[in-house]
This record gives structure tokens, C-alpha cells and sequence, in this order.
């Protein structure tokens, strides 16, 4: 079980996060739910231990994952927000670099690498290098390399962002698939019916804090509300969608350089 | 009807000028980390060190020459040095600007991108090339100027004995000679690149851009040679400036030079008369191969999302490497990867070509000051022999130099994530990678310059040794590293030239003269070279054993902390959020 324990992250002056606590348990998608800014990434980043708490901890059965970080990044599989990836490497070149830093040895990687290729629909562009792929095509990279070795814990940051509309299926069905071989899996997104399908629980963040945290059955009821969608806006308190609509229009025709 | 009421301040023509020029600053190739301005001061010392040179060996030297060529009337004498003078100031020029051109190569052309960005909005092709071009002259403008105006006074404050009306007319004479020739230069680089982008692949504009770089730096340091030499032996420039024929652009813009201060030869009126021809004509394909470039950008942009096709794999180069790794997979997997960054990366490529540069600079200054026929390099000569060994010790240099630049910074959060244990086999990899991209063109280059030369028996024994010494040199280039090449961010100042400058002087004196020193005098006695190879490869041996001991405090990418990815280390990033400037 991975326990996150009072998590506060400051930015310089900038506070990323604060006192932010929940676990996620094995067989189980915990969903990161907020708005821009509300510190999804950040909390995710800590988890993955590239990046330290300024307080709090984040435990792997009671253990705390700084005191084991290598031991604990070997059965962790990340898929970063942003794809930043080594572009003038072909799909494979790179897979092939991410497999070898994971220890896997060369027939069987490549083998597995190749099935990889298939299965997403990029082999028939496994010469080209990353940077003529398209978004889609480095999402599929970026999530191949994250469960490459078959890690135990996947943390997912927006991995649908740039997925069209068959490969956001495939890749809500596979989540289910591996939480149910009895991983942990941690998942954020912006998309709140791909919250609703696929997370067992949901931890709703505003502004570096927590403002709710339940399976997603529980807060619609408590909340009395019929939709994700409108527990989401009650917690996190947004100005309500024709407001900020007006807002933008506003924005859009102040100062206009074209006319018709 | 639409319209478009124009800002007051910038019209979408100089808006557009300012930021392409902003853009030939700025890279955002594999390397966009490394600290561009430390580079342009550097690069335009290097420009300007001939010009120094200039000032203080060929112009005293020509007032001495004028002096004693007055005291026995023969004005002959300095008329045909004037002439080399002047050619020596108009090679300057070229090379220089050749040299700059190929620092913004890859800017030289509208781009694909650009034409995609601004395809979309309401401006014309004119507009668009003419900012393009526009940003380019003011950057051949800036620097031709700058180079020459160091020549150009100090020159004609030399050669002019009259008032100051012939001060002024020498001085602009020689300014735009010398710009028309620098122009010349660049327009038609500007059109070639275009041309090859038009009719073939960019991977070939790269190639090409890679060996003209090579070439142009060469001929500056060379060209440094030369002028080192003018004061004590003028007539060893000899060579440099009677070969230039009417069919040199060089010896075009010195008849422009001659022409415009009122020189009336048939031979002068000829060579001006194509120097204005070459340029004009450079400049019109310049501007056709940018309308062009911009029609095709436009088709293609709109037709597909044009890829980019195969990219060089280094195959052979590659397997070497691995398999000196070992065998673990993290180690070969690093092997690989940092193979193909060098393979790929043009910056990086670019800085191991600059030290190259330097070393066959070394021995063209070498054979051409002491082998004075092709016959007497026939036999067992330092010369020659010290040439793989001057070679390697300048790529690795290069090699090393270009480890320490970044590629694509924000990805290294791949070794970070995915590595789990703190790896020897970066170390091995390192120092796996530094072998596999030295030894084969070096062993290649011994056999290809020595059998000719000096036979085969000889030169398998030299390739023995070079190939023992370059390994030793390999280990002692990984012991330097402690971190995975590429992945950490550029620290300013890292080759500290201020206090290490005598590690650039005396290495290639240590690591390849000497021992060509020692094998020469110990040819014929077969057992103490093999005891010599020995000793070179024990050398390696144990450092390779002191590398494998220090391994594990090798780092992977940055410390933790600046781990976030993107933000703190990107110099550029305008999306910063304010309290992030970059630190250090
Ligand atoms: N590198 C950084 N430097 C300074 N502040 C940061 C940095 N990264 C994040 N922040 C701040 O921390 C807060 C949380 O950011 P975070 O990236 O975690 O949000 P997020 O929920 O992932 O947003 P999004 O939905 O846009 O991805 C924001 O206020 C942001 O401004
Ligand atoms: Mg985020």
C-alpha cells in the first residue's frame, strides 16, 4: 500500500502543495481530479520521487520511499504530463534506451518492444525519429516506456492528452487490466468521464489542498449531485461556466485588430 | 471588406525582420541549453584573432618592405606585396563570413515551420522573404563590418602616404571590397543551402553543412598559419596568394579594390567586372532560392505533415560499443544512446569538427613548414607518424567538450525515472562510446596515410601503437567525467581555458609527439615497440581498474531538486512563472 502522509510542496515562496494525505491501495485507480494549477503534477512528481517534499512522506508499506529510492523507482512506472523525450531517437531506439536502464536484456527486449510497437499502431513508423511523431504517437511512447518492465505501481499524469478516440479506450480498459492484476495505480486527468469509468476512488484537489477525497459513488451521494461533473464544480467552487464564458468573449473582442 | 490597421509602433515587415534575426541567436537544435552568448564571444574572438595578426606582423612588415623597396627604387617590389596584402584582407573576409554563415546554417532558409506559422496569417511571400533576407543582411552587415573596419583603417593608415581625401577613399575602397566579397560568400551559401533544401533531403543540407563548416575552419586556421609565418618568411605565403588566378573569387574583389581607387589595367577592369558579376549573381539566387523555398514550404505545409525519413544509425560503430560496455544492459543501453546523439546532433558534432579542425590546421602548419616534397615523407618522419595520434587527441578533446553540452535537457528525466540502481555501467559506457568513435577512423586514417607512404610492415607497427596510445588516452578522457554525457545542465566556463590553456598546448606535445619521438628511435628493435605497445596498453589497464573503483559516484542528469522537468533549467522558457528565473 502507498501511503501519502501530509505532502507540502513549496515552490521557492510558491506553495505547490499543502498537507496533502491519501493512500492507494493495490487492485485499486486512484484518481487525481482539479483544476489548472490545483497541484496534480506536483503531488504526482513526488510520488514518482523525482522531486522531494519539502515535508511530509510518501510510504511503500510503511517504508518510506527516499530511504529506498532506487529500489523503489525499479517497480515504478511514470508517465510524465509533458512528453519530453529524447526526439532524435526512432520509437524503438528509444524504448530500446529506457529497457536497457530498466535491465532488460536484449532479445527478450526487443521482442517485447516490437509487440509493443504493434499493439499501439506505430510500427510502420519505427524508423522515424520521435520528433516527426505525432502527439499521439509520443503519448504511446511515453506509455510503453512506463510499463516496459512491468512495474508494480504506474502513476499516470493526463496520459490521455493527444489520444484519439479508440486508443483513450484501449488505454482505459488496459488501466482496469493492470489494477486488477493487483497493481497500484495513480492517475490523473482532466477528463471526468475517463475519472468516472476507470478510477475506484478520487482525490479532488483545489488550490494544493485537498477538498475531497472518496470513491466516486460516495460523493455523488453525500454531495446529493447526479454527475461527477457537478460534484467537481461544488468542491473545487469554480465561478460557473456562463460567467467565465462571458468573461472570455469579453476578452476575445476587447481591442480587436480585425473588423468585418 | 477585411482590414487590417497596421500597429502603430512596427509595421509586420520589421516586426517579422526582428524576429528572425532574434531567431539566427537562438538555438533550439539538441543542444539549446548551452549558453549562447558565451559561444558568439567566443567565436568572434576566434574571428577576430586573424585580424590581429594581421596588425602585427604583415602590416610592419609591408612598412619595412615600402622603406627598403623606396631606399633601391623599385616600387615593383612593393606593388606586387601590396597586392598579397590585399589578398591576405580579402580572404579574411570570405572565411570569416563563410565561418558565420555556417554558425546560423541551420537559419539560412525559410523553414518548414516557418512557413507553417506564417502560411496562417495575412502576409505576403514577399513580406516574408524580403524579413528573411533582410535578417540576414543585417547580420552579414554587423559582423563583415565590424571584421573588416579592424583591417580595413589600420590598412590604409599603412599603404597611403597622401592627405586624408586618400585615407578615406583607401579606407572605403577596402570596405567595400571587402564586404562585397563577404557578401558574395554568403549569398551563395545562402544559395546552396536552398538548393540542396529544394531538390534534396535535409539530412544532406546537414552533411553538407557539417564538412563546409569543417572545411571553413580549416582554411581560418590555416590561414592563421599563414600569417604567423608572413613575418618570418613572407615568402612562405607564397603559395597561399600566387595561386590566385583570375578564376579565384579572392583575386576578383582585390581587382574591385583596384578599380574603385582608379587603377586602369584591361586586367583589373576584367577581374572587378566579374567581381560585381559573382556577387550580383550570388545575391539574385539567394533571393530566388528563398522565394522558392517559401512557394514549397507553403505546398507542402498545407499537403502533409511532411516527415522527416531515415535517420543515420551508426550501425558498426554502434555494435562496437556495446559490446566494449560489458554486458550489462544499462551500460549498452547508454552506449547506444550517447553513439547516437553524436550521430545525430549537429552542435555536437560541430564542436568535436572545430577541435579537428585545429589538429589537421597542426599538421598542414607542420608539413607544410617541413616537408618541402611529397619524396621526403617517404621515410619514418614525425611528420607524418604523429599525424592519427595529433588527431585523436584533438577529437577526443572535442568529444569531451561536447559531452558536457546538453541534448534535449527536460528528456533526461528518462535516466533519472527509469535508471534503478546508481550504475558503473554509465562509466563503461562513457568510456566504451569515446572508443568506438575514435579508434576505428584512426586506425582507418593511420593505414590509409602511412601505407603509401612508408609500406605495410611499418605502419601496422605504428597503427599498434597508435591504437595502444589512444586507448590509454580514452581512459584517461572517462576518469574526467562523472556523469551521464548529455544529461546535465551546461555549466559556463567548464573548460576553464583561462588556467588550463597548457593542458590544450602540451597535450598534443605529450600524447603525440613524444611517442612518435620514441617509436622512431626504436624502429628496427621490434621487441622494445612491443614492449612499448605494452607499456601504453598496462597504462590503460590501470586506469581502467581506478575508473571501474570510482564508478558508482557517478551522477545520473542533475542533483535532485531542479528535478522538475522543464522549468528551471531552461535559459529561454518566456512561459516561466515569475520567482523561477533561472539561478546560476
Ligand atoms: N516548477 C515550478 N515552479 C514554480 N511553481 C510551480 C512549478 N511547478 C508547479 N508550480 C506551481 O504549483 C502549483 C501546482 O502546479 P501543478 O503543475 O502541480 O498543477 P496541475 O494540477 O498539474 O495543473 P495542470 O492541470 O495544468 O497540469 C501551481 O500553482 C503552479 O504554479
Ligand atoms: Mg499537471
Amino acid at each position: 500500500m502507498l501511503t501519502i502522509e501530509h505532502l507540502t510542496k513549496w515552490y521557492g515562496a510558491l506553495p505547490g502543495i499543502q498537507e496533502v494525505s491519501f493512500e492507494v491501495r493495490p487492485g485499486e485507480v486512484l484518481g487525481l481530479l482539479g483544476p489548472n494549477g490545483s497541484g496534480k503534477s506536483t503531488t504526482v512528481k513526488i510520488l514518482t520521487g523525482l522531486m522531494r517534499p519539502t515535508s511530509g512522506a510518501v510510504r511503500l508499506d510503511g517504508r518510506d520511499i527516499f530511504d529506498a529510492l532506487q529500489a523503489y523507482k525499479a517497480i515504478l512506472g511514470y508517465v510524465p504530463e509533458e512528453p519530453h523525450l529524447y526526439s532524435h531517437l526512432t520509437g524503438p531506439e528509444y524504448l530500446r534506451l529506457v529497457g536497457g536502464l530498466r535491465g532488460i536484456s536484449r532479445p527478450a527486449l526487443d521482442e517485447k518492444i516490437d509487440r509493443f510497437l504493434q499493439r499501439l499502431g506505430i510500427y510502420d513508423d519505427r524508423y522515424q525519429a520521435i520528433s516527426a511523431y505525432s502527439k499521439g504517437m509520443k503519448q504511446k511512447m511515453l506509455i510503453a516506456a512506463a510499463v516496459l518492465h512491468n512495474p508494480h505501481i504506474i502513476v499516470l499524469d493526463e496520459p490521455f492528452s493527444g489520444l484519439d478516440v479508440s486508443a483513450a479506450r484501449v488505454l482505459k480498459a488496459f488501466v482496469r487490466a493492470l489494477a486488477s492484476e493487483g497493481k497500484l495505480v495513480v492517475f490523473s486527468s482532466h477528463v471526468l468521464e475517463v475519472v468516472e469509468q476507470v478510477c475506484t476512488r478520487v482525490v479532488i484537489l483545489k488550490s494544493g489542498r485537498i477538498a475531497g477525497h472518496d470513491s466516486v459513488a460516495n460523493l455523488r451521494t453525500m454531495l446529493q449531485l447526479p454527475s461527477l461533473d457537478a460534484v467537481f464544480a461544488a468542491l473545487t467552487a469554480e465561478e460557473d461556466v456562463e460567467s467565465r464564458l462571458h468573461g472570455l468573449l469579453d476578452a476575445v473582442h476587447a481591442g480587436s485588430a480585425v473588423s468585418i | 471588406m477585411w482590414r487590417v490597421p497596421i500597429a502603430d509602433s512596427e509595421t509586420p515587415f520589421a516586426l517579422l525582420a526582428r524576429t528572425f534575426f532574434a531567431e539566427l541567436f537562438a538555438s533550439e537544435s539538441v543542444a539549446s541549453e548551452i549558453q549562447l552568448h558565451r559561444v558568439f564571444v567566443w567565436v568572434f574572438a576566434f574571428l577576430l584573432l586573424p585580424g590581429f595578426f594581421l596588425l602585427v606582423q604583415v602590416f610592419p612588415a609591408y612598412q619595412i618592405a615600402g622603406v627598403v623597396a623606396v631606399a633601391h627604387h623599385r616600387p615593383a617590389q612593393i606593388e606586387a606585396q601590396l597586392n598579397q596584402i590585399l589578398l591576405l584582407i580579402v580572404t579574411y573576409s570570405m572565411v570569416t563570413t563563410g565561418i558565420v554563415a555556417l554558425f546560423v546554417w541551420d537559419h539560412l532558409n525559410i523553414e518548414r515551420r516557418d512557413a507553417m506559422v506564417l502560411g496562417a496569417l495575412p502576409l505576403t511571400s514577399l513580406t516574408i522573404v524580403g524579413a528573411k533576407l533582410t535578417a540576414l543582411a543585417a547580420l552579414l552587415l554587423g559582423g563583415s563590418l565590424v571584421v573588416n573596419l579592424v583591417t580595413a583603417i589600420p590598412f590604409a593608415f599603412t599603404t597611403t602616404l597622401g592627405g586624408w581625401l586618400t585615407l578615406v577613399r583607401h579606407v572605403a575602397a577596402c570596405l567595400v571590397a571587402n564586404v562585397a566579397a563577404a557578401t558574395f560568400v554568403f549569398a551563395a551559401l545562402v544559395a546552396i543551402r536552398g538548393a540542396v533544401m529544394l531538390f534534396a533531403r535535409e539530412r544532406l543540407a546537414n552533411i553538407l553543412g557539417a564538412l563546409l563548416q569543417f572545411g571553413f575552419v580549416v582554411a581560418l586556421l590555416c590561414f592563421l598559419i599563414v600569417l604567423l609565418d608572413y613575418g618570418l618568411r613572407p615568402s612562405a605565403s607564397a603559395f597561399f596568394v600566387d595561386g590566385a588566378g583570375a578564376s579565384v573569387p579572392t583575386a576578383w574583389f582585390v581587382g574591385l579594390f583596384e578599380w574603385l581607387l582608379g587603377v586602369t589595367r584591361p586586367s583589373v577592369d576584367a577581374l572587378a567586372t566579374r567581381a560585381v558579376l559573382g556577387t550580383s549573381i550570388a545575391g539574385a539566387g539567394a533571393v530566388l532560392v528563398s522565394i522558392a523555398g517559401l512557394r514549397r514550404h507553403m505546398q507542402r505545409a498545407l499537403a502533409s505533415a511532411g516527415r522527416r525519413g531515415p535517420v543515420p544509425t551508426a550501425r558498426m560503430t554502434r555494435l562496437l560499443a556495446r559490446t566494449l560496455a560489458g554486458r550489462r544492459p544499462a551500460a549498452r543501453a547508454t552506449a547506444e544512446f550517447l553513439l547516437l546523439t553524436v550521430a545525430r546532433s549537429r552542435p555536437h558534432q560541430a564542436l568535436v569538427g572545430v577541435n579537428l579542425a585545429v589538429g589537421v590546421a597542426m599538421i598542414a602548419a607542420v608539413l607544410s613548414s617541413h616537408a618541402h616534397t611529397l619524396a621526403s615523407l617517404v621515410h619514418p618522419r614525425t611528420a607524418t607518424f604523429w599525424a592519427p595520434l595529433l588527431l585523436a587527441w584533438w577529437a577526443m578533446i572535442g568529444l569531451r567538450a561536447a559531452f558536457f553540452v546538453p541534448a534535449q535537457l527536460p528528456a533526461s528525466w528518462v535516466f533519472r525515472s527509469h535508471a534503478p540502481e546508481p550504475e558503473r555501467g554509465y562509466w563503461a559506457a562513457t568510456r566504451a562510446a569515446l572508443a568506438a568513435l575514435t579508434l576505428p577512423p584512426i586506425a582507418g586514417l593511420t593505414l590509409v596515410l602511412l601505407v603509401p607512404l612508408v609500406g605495410w610492415p611499418l605502419a601496422a607497427w605504428h597503427l599498434l601503437i597508435v591504437c595502444a596510445a589512444t586507448l590509454l588516452l580514452v581512459e584517461v578522457v572517462a576518469l574526467t567525467i562523472d556523469f551521464v554525457p548529455f544529461t546535465r545542465a551546461y555549466q559556463a566556463g567548464h573548460a576553464r581555458l583561462k588556467t588550463r590553456w597548457w593542458l590544450y598546448v602540451l597535450g598534443p606535445f605529450a600524447f603525440a609527439y613524444v611517442p612518435v619521438r620514441i617509436e622512431l628511435h626504436l624502429i628496427g628493435h621490434w621487441v622494445a615497440l612491443l614492449e612499448m605497445a605494452a607499456w601504453l596498453l598496462a597504462g590503460a589497464a590501470v586506469l581502467e581498474y581506478v575508473g571501474r573503483r570510482r564508478a558508482h559516484r557517478w551522477t545520473i542528469g542533475e542533483p535532485d531538486d531542479r528535478t522538475d522537468g522543464s522549468s528551471a533549467l531552461t535559459v529561454l522558457d518566456l512561459a516561466m512563472p515569475a520567482g523561477m528565473a533561472p539561478t546560476g
